[in-house]
């Protein structure tokens, strides 16, 4: 008896100094529609926290989720008015400035087109195919962004057509990612916060990957460093589409054409301290094609990098390093 | 009267064991090989004088040519094939293909170092 | 099919659906593996085909997966679990009837054809052999769960074996 009781002293010794040291953690979960995981050294327990904060911000901004915010405007008719948060008056000002500053190419009124070309969730792959001219037509004429109106003090929101609809999804993965890195970075010793492919660098530098948007026998097309404090925001047409007769249809639809956006950017990865701001502008250079994406990231103060369907990797501010070498590097006078 | 050996339908351990055990060793050994294996490296990547000239990805056979030496890419490996050195170490030093591992020829000024898997700590 | 033997196959399933809950609802037991349980439901599946004989038990298996599938929220998964209970099943059939292995192991071996099928579905799905990369964990998992399920089975067998108890023999109907 007494052995098994000194056995087990010993184990519980054990893991109560394994608890205390800092040793390479990951903490995994699911929420927002898709996995989140957090890599971080350090010993504290905060996995609760940010499961409620994640969960919070479904609630509130997910189109799917009824009782949020997104789905009440969804719903309302010609003329209501939805009364917002202080918090919520704040993030939908800030996105709407930010359909602004792109020239409507990260607008989240193409709601209506998302779910007509099919790809609202659940996103399932099995035999999607395109609308019919009809249907993409009847979207556009409800996807505008001022059919939503803004307060002047963003307490409240007024939507002037009811079949237009909002979809804040290119940008809350980057809001989300921001705030969970702000929660975790006096808990933590470093963490990389992932939120749906939406990263953000606690406490110290990470090396980043990014994805090949085409089939390759690399792991990665090029890799850079994510600073402490900055958030990774990378959208492309390779992450949710379908091939029908050959031709590629992908979710992030131009609102100008009512199609999936076509401007030679298949991938973009935009680097900021502001996550929100991160997450729209990537999705904004999908459909804005080179030359605006880049002067958006000037303008904005952002680096980012680009990659075309022609293989060609732009990148702006940072200092990228080529993996797959079937792409080629273009920098940027601006570059570092 | 001799007792004979009870028979039963169903028992705990019987002689074909083994067989499934010998499965289970091998699924063992197949999860620690996969957690403990060396790194292969993925590329090489050729220093000129210090400067990085080329990365040669050795999932690809090739063969580069430079103006003193031929480096040869093939089945994952890659090894100096002939160079003009009086030496020829880096002829000699054979076939690299793990990460870490590198070719030097000095009097050429040439370095191959192979770089590996898990250079990135996430891919987006 | 006697009313006597309904009512032990339902038995039989309740048991299994209620490990089946039990189980999803628990954190997983392997953080990398988030949907990979211990399958303890298939404790029940092995006493069918021990008790009794491979219709009924695959009819217990489907039932099983169709109902947890439809209460966990997630169809997809029916197609999932079909696969890998149905080889596994088969599999577990097979050794059963050769006579040449003892439980334990005849389930460990079960668990690993549960969880090829599944990836082989996986695999078939979504047109990607990434899954596959998971395999080898997946397998030595169900073998080693499959060990647990086998100990299980046997021991609640040598208490009752043929699906009867003593009460049962002593009543007759």
């Amino acid at each position: 008896m007494k052995r098994i009781a000194a056995v087990a002293l010993l184990l519980c010794l054990i893991f109560t100094c394994a608890a205390c040291f800092p040793v390479d953690k990951t903490l995994n979960g699911f929420s927002m529609g898709s996995f989140y995981s957090i890599d971080y050294a350090g010993s504290a327990s905060f996995g609760e926290d940010v499961k409620s904060l994640l969960d919070e911000i479904e609630r509130t901004y997910s189109a799917t989720d009824d009782f949020s915010v997104i789905s009440k405007i969804n719903s309302a008719e010609d003329g209501d008015e939805i009364l917002l948060s202080e918090a919520e008056g704040e993030v939908f000002s800030r996105i709407f400035s930010i359909v602004d500053g792109t020239n409507r190419t990260f607008d989240p009124s193409v709601y209506p087109l998302v779910c007509a070309w099919g790809f609202d969730p659940p996103f399932l792959y099995n035999n999607k195919t395109p609308p019919s001219e009809d249907a993409i037509a009847r979207a556009r004429n409800a996807c505008a962004i001022y059919y939503f109106v803004l307060s002047e003090d963003h307490r409240s929101i007024i939507k002037l057509k009811e079949e237009s609809k909002l979809d804040f999804g290119g940008a809350m993965k980057g809001y989300a990612a921001s705030a969970v890195a702000d929660l975790i970075k006096d808990k933590v010793e470093s963490a990389l916060v992932n939120v749906g492919g939406t990263v953000a660098a606690v406490n110290r530098d990470y090396s980043i990957g990014v994805e090949c948007p085409r089939d390759s026998d690399e792991e990665y097309a090029f890799s850079f460093t994510l600073g402490s404090g900055e958030v990774c925001a990378t959208s492309g047409d390779y992450e949710n589409f379908y091939i029908y007769n050959g031709t590629r249809y992908h979710h992030i639809i131009d609102s100008f054409t009512g199609n999936p956006a076509k401007s030679g950017v298949i991938s973009a990865t935009v680097i900021s301290e502001d996550g929100l701001l991160s997450d729209c502008l990537a999705t904004a250079a999908v459909v804005a094609g080179v030359e605006d994406a880049l002067r958006f990231f000037k303008a904005y103060g952002v680096k980012g990098a680009l990659i075309t369907e022609d293989k060609e990797v732009y990148a702006y501010g940072l200092t990228v390093n080529i993996k797959d070498t079937s792409y080629v590097l273009h920098s940027s006078e601006e570059d570092q | 009267m001799k007792k004979e050996k009870e028979k039963r339908r169903f028992s705990l351990f019987r002689i074909g064991d083994l067989f499934i055990l010998l499965i289970v060793l091998c699924l063992v050994g197949a999860v620690l090989y996969s957690v403990f294996a060396p790194a292969r490296g993925n590329a090489a990547e050729v220093y000129s004088d210090g400067k990085l000239i080329a990365t040669l990805s050795l999932k690809k056979n090739t063969v580069y040519e430079l103006d003193h030496m031929q480096i040869v890419v093939n089945g994952g490996k890659v090894w100096v094939e002939h160079a003009d050195c009086p030496d020829k170490i880096c002829e000699k030093t054979g076939k690299i293909y793990k990460k870490g591992q590198a070719i030097v020829c000095l009097p050429n000024k040439i370095a191959i170092r192979i770089t590996g898997k898990g250079e990135v700590e996430a891919i987006v | 099919m006697t009313a006597r033997k309904v009512t032990k196959l339902a038995a039989l399933l309740a048991v299994a659906l209620l490990m089946g809950f039990v189980e999803n609802m628990l954190p997983p037991v392997l953080p990398v593996l988030p949907y990979c349980r211990l399958g303890l439901g298939n404790a029940a599946i092995l006493l069918c085909l021990m008790w009794f004989d491979l219709p009924s038990a695959a009819l217990i298996a489907v039932l099983k997966c169709v109902i947890i599938g439809i209460f966990s929220g997630a169809p997809i998964s029916i197609l999932y679990s079909l696969a890998g209970s149905a080889l596994s099943l088969l599999g577990t059939w097979l050794l059963l009837k050769l006579s040449l292995n003892g439980i334990p192991a005849i389930s460990a071996f079960g668990g690993v054809l549960h969880n090829v099928g599944q990836v082989l579905v996986a695999i078939l799905l979504t047109q990607t052999t990434a899954v596959a990369a998971f395999l080898v964990y997946l397998a030595l998992f169900g073998a080693l769960a499959g060990v647990l399920t086998g100990f299980i089975a046997y021991f609640v067998y040598r208490a009752i074996p043929n699906g009867e108890t003593n009460d049962d023999r002593k009543r007759d109907f």
